[in-house]
């Protein structure tokens, strides 16, 4: 497997009018749109970012927030590392949904999928309506890193995609270093050795002693 | 904006394509010159005057085109006539080549008009439905239809659009749209099968951009140009199949292209870009028309036909996405409720007018139409949107205006001619109904089809049991009907109801595995069956047996006939039989390995049953030896700085010393010494692998290495104590780093 040009694709998902396009627009592009339409189905971005001393290629679904979508995202999140589950800091019902999207998403991805909670919107401070408090208990409680941010303004755009990104090339890792592992062991759970004679690889030497290597 | 350049519509042509545009731009002019005599001829035809003049005027080209709805509404109703056929082939290539933007609107208007009654039927459906409501996508399919037509006739354009053209498209369900996902992947697979390969192998697929497509009829992803060309034909035919094809010639067009692409992302990049760079209209709408005119309203309807059944078992696997308790509040009213009962024991799914092939199936199988219910009472409470940003909002609340009362206005005026609307319209709605075949078709196979292979008793227990279920809610829908604050306790009941059903399922589902599992070891071998026999008994044990089954080769008799199985067998139920372990333990322990590698669970059943496996010196010393190849392949890997690689076979090794016990006390102490070094090996693997990837503070698996070490061989556990102290600072540093890194971030709480 090449591991020079190591992809990830990040989701987007949220109720509607929360932001999720212009995030990925503000991040993607440096732009932002007063009158933002509204999503249907879903869009692709990509992006070039370095992470740690990687060349990471993040492929962006944005996805349509409105309700009734739900039915066809799983074909953008079956295969997603990570999920931007963003909300609205000035709206605590989109708030809500957040924890809807990940009991969805642990049943379809897995438990060990990357998940951040965003609340955009954050100069609209007059008019924030869920403290942080709260929502970085929603996040903590999910198992979600919390970042606060502004698509007007790009204040913490960059900090909440890096993260999200430096997280799931992790969890990549780990489960390639997984595959691995599978790969090695023909009969999960029950050692070759233990199968019969004939996978044994008798040296006839008694076992000898090894310094581990750190 | 300065600078912005503009189609003839007025929307802005993006900055990439404006080299196209400019190129295409007078093409598209001189095309439509010709276009324009082209339909002035036909006009003048129409009007059967013999005046042969190009350019009619005005009260003459409304005068011919009265005639061309005449010779339309004959033609769609059949009506035998000498030369219709002849006429009805002149006017497909006619609008094949494309609609002249003058008339346009009128030639949409003429081609979509005479469903009147059917439209009356339909609007008033949606009247009923209001939860259907509006759906992303629809503005841009309103917004088009408003560049051409006043709003009156663009709001009935659209009833037939989204309630006839394309049903269950836009319903709260989206069934149609997942539905088309899987037939356009299908007709990919089958048109382009190495594309389709280097796509899949790429994790890339058309169809993640093809929903987009037909959501929104091509808008906003075709140029609009192209797009309307697409829906002169769309209109004629009035079947999505167009839709298909279309995207077929772009994927077509594009092949070369994307068979070159290396990675999901280019892959992506371009399957979303083609569409809007597609300005040569008349080539996609050749393509389309010719290369895949085999891909028509019948076999679009034997397509969807094939994978409605796959869809709709995944939806209600998948259920909506779960309310909180403080999320959308489901309400079931009379009035607006998931379910309507036409009569006991049959339900609509209140899904909006939908003919889409087999969802609006009367008489489905009753836990079926319970749990579509359900959802549909819980999607009811999906909020209706109405950010259709890009229209006016003036146009927004006329249209809002319209769709509540233009249905009783038009009702009014149209039913002073019922007889010769409703004969027209009969005939139209036959010919809408053959082209959908499905709905004659027989109805979705029942769901409970898959209990065939379950005992005739069980079956016939779990029938009676759906029946009184579905008497239970249809009983509750009366009620509710009556009462409205019934209604709450009704979705409760409908809760509980469909729990009990996925109960019994689950139930259905164990007892089929059992059987299979039953079959297999009677399939066995004899020594394998007489082997395996004594630890039926045990619950816990029978699954450890049953996993047998799972073998890759189908080889029961390779684990039922190994001697070390049946010792370790052997010794569980030893241990169940003397009580030192009860059947519930022993089954939590069983799982817990499976479920959670490294889990306290696994831990100890580890322990319990490695003294399962006590080894004679002779045996053991195969098994080390196999520990240490895969050590020192771990250590390879490890200094070439492959660490997951080095993981891999610390784990396999920790593996095999975790398993085993020696006989004698010196041959034990051999096995806790590789024990403890293959430990710290792989915490300095797991902490290696944290460090290169930069996860500061994710030292969790290092860690719990270390601290096993630490637990497992006391008088060794000086190293093990050093590094778990190292391990703390570093710990510590990643954290202070981390503070600093977010520091004055967020606001404190």
């Amino acid at each position: 497997m090449s591991r020079n040009r190591t992809s990830l694709k990040l989701v987007l998902l949220g109720e509607g009018r929360v932001g999720k396009t212009s995030l990925v627009l503000k991040y993607c592009h440096s732009q932002f749109a007063e009158e933002q339409r509204a999503t249907e189905q879903a869009a692709f971005n990509s992006k070039q970012v370095t992470v740690g001393e990687r060349q990471v290629e993040l492929s962006i679904w944005d996805t349509a927030g409105q309700e009734r979508f739900h039915a066809i995202q799983p074909l953008y999140y079956r295969d997603a590392d990570a999920a931007l589950l963003v909300f609205d800091l000035t709206d605590s019902d989109t708030l809500e949904r957040v924890r809807a999207w990940v009991t969805e998403l642990q049943t379809l991805v897995g438990a060990d999928v990357v998940l951040t909670v965003v609340g955009n919107k954050a100069d609209l401070a007059a008019a924030r309506a869920v403290p942080a408090a709260e929502s970085r208990g929603v996040a903590a409680a999910v198992g979600a890193a919390y970042h606060e941010v502004s698509a007007l303004t790009g204040a913490g755009v960059e900090a909440a995609f890096a993260d999200t990104a430096r997280r799931a090339l992790a969890r990549q890792q780990r489960r390639l270093a997984a595959a691995d592992a599978a790969q090695l062991s023909a009969s999960p759970g029950v050692p070759s050795w233990a199968g019969g004679r004939d996978t044994v690889s008798f040296t006839g030497q008694g076992p000898t002693r090894r310094r581990p290597c750190c | 904006m300065k600078g912005v350049s503009r189609d003839v519509y007025g929307f802005e042509v993006k900055k990439e394509f404006i080299e196209l545009y400019s190129k295409y731009a007078p093409l598209w002019e001189k095309e439509e010159s010709e276009r324009a005599k082209r339909w002035a001829a036909l006009l003048a035809g129409q009007q059967g005057s013999g005046a042969q003049s190009e350019q009619l005027s005005g009260d003459n080209q409304e005068e011919a085109l009265q005639r061309l709805e005449v010779s339309l509404i004959r033609c769609r109703a059949n009506a035998c006539s000498g030369n219709l056929p002849a006429w009805q082939q002149q006017l497909r290539s006619l609008v094949q080549a494309g609609i002249p933007m003058p008339l346009r609107g009128r030639m949409w208007k003429l081609l979509l008009r005479g469903r009147s009654a059917l439209r009356r039927v339909l609007a008033a459906y949606s009247r009923r439905n209001p939860d259907v409501g509006y759906c992303q996508g629809m503005n841009f399919v309103a917004g088009c239809l408003l560049l051409f037509m006043d709003e009156k006739d663009a709001f009935w354009s659209l009833v037939v659009l989204v309630e006839d053209l394309l049903p269950g498209y836009f319903s709260l369900q989206m069934l149609a749209p997942q539905v088309d996902q899987l037939v356009f992947k299908h007709l990919v697979e089958a048109s382009f099968p190495r594309l389709a390969a280097h796509l899949d192998k790429l994790g890339a697929h058309a169809q993640g951009v093809s929903t987009q497509w037909f959501l929104c009829l091509f808008v906003n992803s075709l140029p609009l140009e192209t797009c309307l060309r697409v829906w002169d034909v769309f209109f004629l035919e009035q079947c999505a199949s167009i839709l298909f094809r279309v995207a077929l010639a772009l994927v077509d067009i594009y092949a070369q292209a994307l068979l070159a692409t290396v990675d999901s992302v280019d892959a992506f990049s371009l399957l979303q870009n083609m569409a809007p760079m597609s300005f040569d209209s008349s080539r996609l709408i050749d393509i389309a028309c010719i290369a895949y005119a085999q891909v028509d309203a019948a076999e679009l309807a034997k397509l969807r036909g094939l994978y409605y059944d796959e869809v709709k078992a995944q939806f209600e696997d998948r259920g909506p996405l779960k309310a909180t308790a403080s999320g959308p509040v489901p309400e079931t009213t009379a009035d607006e409720g998931g379910i309507r009962s036409a009569e006991p024991g049959s339900f609509v799914p209140a899904d909006g007018p939908c003919s889409f092939p087999v969802e609006a199936g009367a008489g489905e199988d009753a836990s079926d139409s319970s749990s579509s219910a359900a959802s549909d009472s819980w999607h009811h409470a999906a909020p209706v949107y109405t950010d259709m940003t890009t229209f006016s909002q003036d146009t927004l609340a006329h249209l809002s205006r319209l769709s509540r009362g233009a249905a009783m206005a038009d009702a009014g005026a149209e039913a002073a001619a019922p007889a010769v609307d409703m004969e027209a319209c009969k005939s139209l709605g036959e010919a809408g109904m053959a082209r959908m075949p499905s709905t004659r078709s027989p109805l979705p196979a029942n769901n409970d089809a898959d209990f065939g292979d379950v005992p005739s008793g069980e079956t016939e227990q779990l029938l009676t049991l759906l029946q009184e279920l579905e008497e239970e809610v249809f009983v509750a829908t009366a009620s509710a009907e009556k009462e409205a604050e019934a209604a709450e306790a009704l979705c409760a009941m409908e809760a509980g109801l469909r729990g009990k059903v996925a109960a019994l399922r689950e139930k259905l589902q164990e007892k089929r595995q059992a059987l299979a599992f039953q079959e297999k070891v009677l399939e066995a071998e004899y020594c394998a069956q007489r082997n395996v026999a004594p630890f039926l008994k045990s619950p816990a044990l029978r699954k450890v047996v049953q996993t047998f089954t799972n073998d890759v080769h189908d080889d029961f008799g390779k684990w039922a006939n190994n001697p070390l199985v049946l010792q370790m067998l052997q010794q569980a139920k030893d241990l169940l039989d003397s009580g030192q372990v009860t059947e519930a333990e022993m089954e939590a322990h069983l799982l817990g390995q499976l479920q959670a590698p490294g889990s306290d669970a696994r831990q100890e059943v580890e322990t319990k049953l490695a003294r399962t496996v006590r080894l004679a010196t002779d045996q053991l010393v195969p098994a080390l030896n196999e520990h240490l190849d895969e050590r020192r392949k771990g250590n390879e890997h490890f200094r070439a700085g492959r660490w997951a690689a080095a993981m891999g076979h610390y784990e396999r090794a920790q593996g095999i010393v975790e398993l085993v016990r020696g006989a004698s006390p010196a041959d034990q102490a051999e096995i806790d010494r590789n024990r403890v070094t293959v430990a710290l090996n792989a915490a300095a693997a797991h902490l290696a692998l944290d460090q290169a990837l930069g996860l500061l503070h994710e030292y969790a698996d290092a860690r719990s290495d270390l601290e096993r070490v630490a637990a497992l061989a006391p008088p060794l556990d000086g190293q093990a104590q050093q590094a778990l102290q190292q391990l703390a600072e570093l710990q510590a540093k990643g954290r202070a780093q981390e503070r600093r890194a977010y520091h004055g971030m967020f606001a404190k709480p």
